[in-house]
């Protein structure tokens, strides 16, 4: 999985690309990790992302925890099978998908 | 017939003293007889001779002519006696008128008187002169020294005894002495001398008659007391010897006797003195020497059965030792079958039947992971204990050893090694390993020094497959194995054994040999794998007989599973990195179907939980992954030898929480639930099975 950062001012836009699995989880959270602090605005481009796993909610999830006290988090370009995942899991009831 | 000592000498001492009181008796008996005989016989000759001699010869001789005269008179003619049985008492009354002119004579008087003198002097019975007149026979009395009325008149006529006329023609006058018995006078000593005239002429006889009555009397009675003396002293002798033989022998012998009769149940009773050990025969002869022999018999006998009570004992307890270790051993062989019911793609059969208790023969199989069966054939050198010890450590080593996913060239040349390490015993094993990758069919073996394997192809026959044997294991130090490949199709059946089965001898000492023991699984095709044993079994029984089982019997048998159920399956390591080849495994699978690319993501979701829960959760060491594709399906199987667990039994998360209270534990097999068509979960022979299967 590939990770594109575009920072402007307080908002960020990470674009990913390729898999949101077990093995790229950790990739996602140490960007968001170094990336969050002073962000107000968050944008998840996942119009490259083929699809994600449990693996990924967890990070997704700890992502919004932290951006609901700073600002936004949105999504955008989800796929059908992403979508999916999170309609299944009650994900799609607290993130903001665009 | 039984007869006690006691009676057998009573009646030996009888006999023996019959024997005794009759050759004793006979033999004083006739001397007895012989001596008085003599006696007799010399008084009646010396008293004959004596009246003989005092008579008067001459007076005699007339007396004697005289009376002749008169005889012959009488007689019819000169040979010839007077027809004395025709006289009646008148003719006797005449006859004897005759002759009283010879009585009345002086010279009888004279004679009668010399002659009654000596009779009462010598207490003879009768005396007489009479005649011997050869002519007729006849002897013709002259004149009887009797002074009774019972004497014979001159005249008197008497046969001539028949010996004595014998003697006279020979020329012999003095008749010895006779002894005869008439009913009329008694017993009798009688002689006779010769009166003979101054020429020497014989003139008539002198006879004389002892009577013997009184001897014979005597001698009778001497019988009688000697029998008499004889029955006491024999009576005596027999109560003696019956009380001293009692004494000495019987009573002894019966005190032996019973003391020796309550053996047993002396010992029995009480640990006390036996009535041997108290036995008190002071004999001084054999019986005592018997005795104290018995009494060191029984001695000796005590301290045997000491001993063999101990052995046995300890024999028992070794054989029930025995028996445990026999239970042990069996149970370590793989025994119930079928082993693995789970699995349609092979069946198995084995069976081993030790020659003794313990055998040194084991076969073994397992599954090292999802898709490797394992399977060992080995026969340890030597019998018994020892050979059931090394088996232990040989089967352990080698299970080991090929769990940890070791090639069968890799495992043989590890325990090779670890058996060689130890081997004081200088024993070693023969092995045939076979991995079979049971996917494919591939079977990866190697052989160290063992029987080679048989192989029926589907629809074929038995045959040896004579592969390249490498040296026995601990046999030598770092030795190096070959590896080879079978391909196992649908229906093709394996069948390993040790040489037990091939080298089973019968009464003649022929072999079985392994050309029987193929014909005989060539017996029945269409049988199992149990079939096929108990098929061969049953010929070696009956090809043996009675000949006794010499080795272990061990054999295997593997049939590949005609059933079509073929997932491909890889091999992956339980790690992190593994699951980028997991999820390719599996999309190659959906390209070729053509899947849509949505499926191929979901499937790939599901492959990512699944296969991440087991690396991180299940402590597995091996995981199999298999798919079966098809039009609109993949199945796809997930094997691993980590902890139990059913994923189909977490319970589902609460997903309507808002964010801050979410747990994100469990999401995982939640969405794979949402995801797949179908998920099942089976836990068999130590793996996990989770098969999910997903259709579009």
């Amino acid at each position: 999985m590939t990770i594109t950062k575009e920072a402007a001012g307080t908002a960020l836009t990470l674009s990913l690309q390729g898999r949101l699995d077990t093995n790229t989880a950790p990739q996602l959270e140490a960007a968001l990790k170094d990336a969050l602090s002073g962000v107000t605005a968050l944008t998840l481009d996942f119009e490259g992302l083929e699809y994600i796993s449990s693996a990924g909610l967890r990070v997704l999830l700890s992502a919004q925890k932290v951006m609901k006290k700073q600002g936004t988090m949105v999504i955008r370009h989800v796929n059908p099978t992403i979508m999916e995942v999170f309609e299944v899991t009650g994900f799609s009831d607290f993130l903001t998908i665009e | 017939m039984k007869f006690s000592l006691r009676t057998k000498v009573v009646l030996a001492v009888l006999v023996m003293a019959l024997v005794v009181a009759g050759v004793t008796g006979l033999v004083s008996y006739n001397v007895y007889s012989r001596s008085m005989e003599e006696h007799y016989a010399t008084l009646t000759t010396n008293t004959a001779r004596s009246a003989a001699s005092m008579v008067d010869a001459d007076a005699v001789a007339n007396l004697a002519e005289r009376t002749l005269e008169i005889y012959r008179s009488f007689c019819p003619d000169e040979t010839t006696p007077p027809d004395f049985a025709a006289f009646t008492q008148a003719d006797w009354t005449a006859y004897y008128a005759a002759f009283d002119e010879i009585a009345q004579d002086p010279a009888f008087q004279e004679t009668f008187d010399t002659l009654s003198a000596l009779k009462e002097d010598n207490g003879v019975l009768w005396m007489y002169v009479a005649f011997m007149d050869t002519q007729t026979g006849q002897g013709i009395y002259i004149i009887d020294a009797d002074a009774t009325e019972d004497a014979c008149p001159p005249g008197t006529c008497g046969d001539i005894e028949p010996e004595n006329l014998a003697l006279m023609e020979q020329g012999v006058y003095d008749f010895p002495p006779y002894i005869t018995n008439y009913e009329e006078f008694g017993w009798l000593s009688s002689s006779a001398a010769a009166i003979t005239d101054g020429d020497g002429h014989v003139v008539a006889h002198a006879f004389v008659d002892f009577s013997m009555n009184e001897v014979m009397a005597d001698r009778e009675a001497f019988l009688l007391r000697l029998g008499a003396v004889l029955a006491a002293v024999t009576v005596v002798l027999i109560l003696l010897l019956t009380f001293l033989f009692s004494r000495a022998v019987v009573r002894p012998i019966n005190l032996l006797a019973a003391a020796t009769g309550s053996f047993v149940s002396d010992k029995q009773k009480n640990g006390g003195d036996s009535a041997i050990s108290l036995l008190q025969i002071k004999t001084g002869d054999e019986i005592e020497n018997l005795s104290a022999s018995i009494r060191q018999m029984e001695q000796e006998i005590n301290t045997y059965i000491a001993d063999l009570t101990q052995v046995t004992a300890e024999r028992e307890r070794i054989g029930a030792e025995l028996d445990v270790a026999r239970n042990i051993q069996a149970s370590m062989l793989p025994c119930i079958f079928p082993p693995f019911p789970q699995r349609e793609e092979f069946s198995i059969f084995a069976a081993m039947e030790p020659a003794k208790e313990v055998g040194g023969d084991f076969y073994d199989f397992f599954l090292v992971d999802d898709d490797h069966l394992a399977l060992v054939m080995a026969d340890v050198s030597g019998k018994g204990v020892p050979a059931a010890m090394f088996m232990v450590i040989a089967k352990t080593l080698l299970k080991n050893s090929a769990q940890t996913g070791l090639s069968p060239k890799a495992v043989l040349e590890k325990v090779n090694n670890q058996l060689c390490e130890n081997n004081d015993a200088e024993m070693f094993v023969t092995v045939w390993l076979g991995i079979l990758e049971i996917s494919t069919g591939r079977m990866l073996c190697a052989n160290a020094g063992h029987e080679y394997p048989a192989i029926r192809r589907s629809g074929g026959q038995f045959e040896l497959f004579r592969d390249k044997h490498g040296f026995v294991l601990a046999g030598m130090e770092n030795a190096k194995y070959r590896e080879y490949e079978l391909n196992l199709a649908p229906g093709d059946a394996l069948f390993v054994y040790t040489d037990g089965v091939a080298e089973a001898t019968d009464a003649q000492n022929q072999l079985y040999g392994t050309d029987r023991m193929l014909s005989a699984l060539n017996r029945s095709p269409e049988a199992d794998c149990e079939g096929l044993l108990r098929t061969l079994r049953s010929d070696i029984d009956a090809f043996v007989g009675d000949a006794p089982q010499f080795d272990d019997i061990t054999m295997l048998a593997l049939e590949m599973g005609r059933l079509e159920d073929r997932m491909h399956k890889i091999r992956v390591k339980p790690e992190a990195e593994s699951l980028e080849a997991a999820t390719a495994f599996f999309r190659e699978a959906l390209q070729d179907q053509n899947a849509p690319e949505r499926v191929v993501s979901q499937v790939c979701v599901a492959v990512d939980e699944i296969f991440s829960n087991i690396v991180r959760y299940s402590g597995a060491t091996a995981v199999t992954l298999g798919r079966e594709a098809g039009e609109g399906f993949l199945r796809l199987r997930f094997s691993d030898n980590g902890r139990p667990y059913d994923p189909t039994q977490a319970p589902d998360p609460d997903v309507t929480l808002p964010p801050e209270e979410r747990e994100i534990g469990g999401m995982g097999i939640f969405m794979v639930k949402k995801m797949m068509d179908q998920i099942s979960y089976l836990y068999a022979d130590g793996f996990n099975v989770l098969t999910l299967e997903k259709r579009w």
